[in-house]
């Protein structure tokens, strides 16, 4: 079958899945949201647009990740005019006129992502990712990526056999052993050394904040292309 | 197109943007501690800045406009009475509850308004007054109808600085603008060390000997010196998009890139300037423009840091080596759809990708910028 994979790598980027109110977090690896997001910039499908959720049940995502990073906290602070702010009753908040809205980011990240879909969709997104419609980024407008988001069409039995494929390109910047997280309905449960897991990552309504479970599985590879 | 801009800039020790400790910001980069000032803290600099205010169009962020547009509502002679109402129906505006706000004559939140909206504001309210001809039928009139009034939220023109940077806002009457610009958080070139200034605060009359001696206060202030690579780019369809109610918009994107562009060469971050003074100009400054909008990110070229201690000949020099090194890689790698790309480097004339055009002049560069913007086929 055909799947694509490009690279998710910059110094900054930052996938929120569960991520409300003040602190905004970010999961530790690439939402599928996030993933029809950045797709969805490059075919110019606005928010709420329903071909994104047409996108997200047609594909099915393989992250791998070749470096892991590390969350960095970042202080953000918005200041109120005048030293003040108003809460919802039109009153002066207590606590002053500067609200400290702390950023995580994944820093020095590298995440290989495979999508796998209908032939002609998959050539839709590619076309899409090399003329974008919209500059796309990696989760925040901030994170701009530092390596090319260039989509390559591989041939793979399965999205497991096109994770396990190490270019010699790809080993210069992977670590020793690698996770890997899959679509599950997109492969098979087998054997026990797999995680199973629901992230809470499906479109169903980005513009209202909507998503509903996608269950997956994660194991971890040697960069050899071996199960660990 | 995309343009995209690259700039090293470096400074002396300063401590431009602190985390919650009082520390200059870092990152982790290529496994190593860098210095970083945050994307917020560049963006807030330029749109505050004089350079930037030179393109003369922008809004003012503010929960003031009802006192605004009764000022122009004065202007234009409706009665006092009828303006002190009016300014008190418009602070329920943005409100989700479309009730008057008690806590003065402000609106509950904070939001950009261009001229332009604060003039078709006053307009639709001297329109309803006339409408309503005396003071009682006006005095019926709630907040939520003041809002329909203005309702013409989409054909609003928005401001220069809110079509680059954009705005947020959760009332159904003002439109969200999604940003033109990306700006990158800058990150050095090279590892870095905290460093920490202790200072003591000499009391000028009492003197040692007397009961007291010693400093008054002692405390310290945290600090680094870094060679920053910062990046933005500008999406000039959703620019364009943005100011797509503007008269004149071909001619405010024209001067626009030049400004932004002067704006992030002279305009450096306030904080803790006074304590350090840490004004500089870039050492190099690359703007590319791609018709196919493929951001990228040259900060690899640091990837491995620039070594900082015993640079030789220095710091800028090597950083300078390693950017233009990986501009020639990435160039030919990947064949990126780069239709122009000019170089601006005065102290290093000698280090320039292979493909560029070099200008010994800032203005002769920012002129070829505004150039390209005619060659734009908008989408």
């Amino acid at each position: 079958m055909k799947i694509i994979r490009f690279p998710f790598a910059a110094p900054l980027q930052s996938w929120g899945e569960d991520a409300r109110w003040d602190t905004r977090s970010t999961a530790v690896r690439p939402t599928k949201s996030g993933i029809i997001g950045f797709l969805g910039c490059c075919l110019g499908y606005p928010r709420g647009d329903e071909r994104l959720n047409r996108l997200n049940a047609e594909l099915n995502v393989a992250i791998r990740m070749d470096r892991p990073g590390q969350i960095l906290t970042d202080f953000q602070t918005v200041q109120g005019t005048g030293g003040i702010f108003m809460n919802a009753e039109g009153k002066n908040r207590t606590g002053g006129g500067t609200i400290i809205t702390p950023k995580q980011y994944l820093q020095d990240a590298w995440f290989t992502v495979y999508l796998q879909g209908d032939k002609s969709l998959l050539e839709e997104c590619l076309d899409a990712m090399r003329h974008p419609r919209w500059t796309p980024y990696l989760g925040r407008k901030n994170c701009v990526p530092s390596v090319p988001v260039i989509p390559e069409l591989i041939d793979a039995e399965t999205l497991e056999d096109a994770v396990t494929c190490f270019s010699d390109a790809d080993r210069k910047h992977c670590e020793e052993s690698i996770a890997v997280e899959i679509d599950l309905h997109a492969g098979n449960v087998t054997g026990n050394t797999e995680r199973i897991y629901y992230r809470n990552d499906n479109v169903l309504h980005a513009e209202r904040n909507e998503y509903s479970p996608r269950l997956v599985k994660n194991y971890v590879i040697s960069s050899g292309g071996d199960r660990i | 197109m995309l343009i995209e801009i690259h700039m090293l800039k470096n400074y002396p020790p300063v401590n431009l943007n602190r985390d919650d400790s009082g520390a200059p910001k870092t990152c982790f980069f290529g496994g190593v501690q860098r210095g970083r000032i945050s994307s917020q803290c560049l963006k807030r600099s330029w749109r505050t800045s004089d350079t930037f205010h030179e393109l003369n169009n922008f809004g003012v962020r503010t929960r003031s406009m009802p006192e605004l547009v009764g000022k122009r509502l004065k202007e234009l002679g409706v009665g006092k009475d009828y303006v002190d109402l009016a300014v008190r129906k418009l602070t329920g505006i943005a409100n989700k509850d479309g009730t008057e706000n008690k806590k003065g004559n402000i609106t509950t939140q904070i939001v950009i308004y261009s001229n332009e909206e604060i003039e078709r504001i006053a307009q639709a309210v001297k329109a309803a007054i006339e409408e309503d001809g005396d003071i009682k039928t006006f005095t019926k009139r709630s907040p939520k109808e003041f809002d329909k009034l203005r309702s013409c939220a989409e054909d609003k023109p928005v401001t220069a600085d809110i079509a680059l940077f954009g705005r947020m806002v959760t009332s159904p009457y003002l439109a969200d603008v999604d940003a033109a610009m990306q700006v990158a958080h800058a990150i050095s070139t090279h590892a870095v060390n905290r460093e920490s200034d202790y200072f003591t605060a000499v009391d000028d009359l009492i003197n040692a000997g007397d009961d007291e001696s010693g400093a008054g206060m002692i405390g310290d202030v945290d600090y680094n010196s870094c060679c920053y690579y910062e990046y933005a780019s500008i999406d000039t369809d959703v620019l364009r998009d943005n100011l797509k109610n503007c008269e004149d918009r071909e001619e405010l994107i024209e001067k626009l890139v030049p400004v932004l562009i002067k704006t992030m060469a002279y305009t450096n971050p306030s904080g803790k300037q006074n304590t350090f003074a840490g004004q500089v100009l870039p050492d190099m400054v690359m703007v590319e423009c791609k018709k196919d909008k493929i951001p990228l990110s040259y900060v690899n070229a640091f990837e491995e840091p620039v070594s900082a201690w015993g640079s030789k000949p220095n710091l800028v020099m090597n950083s300078m080596k390693k950017f233009t090194d990986h501009v020639d890689c990435m160039d030919t790698a990947y064949e990126l759809p780069v239709l122009h790309r000019a170089y601006f480097a005065p102290r290093f004339a000698d280090q320039k990708p292979a493909r560029c055009d070099e200008y010994k002049q800032f203005s002769a560069l920012t002129g070829a910028c505004a150039g390209w913007l005619k060659e734009d086929d908008p989408k």
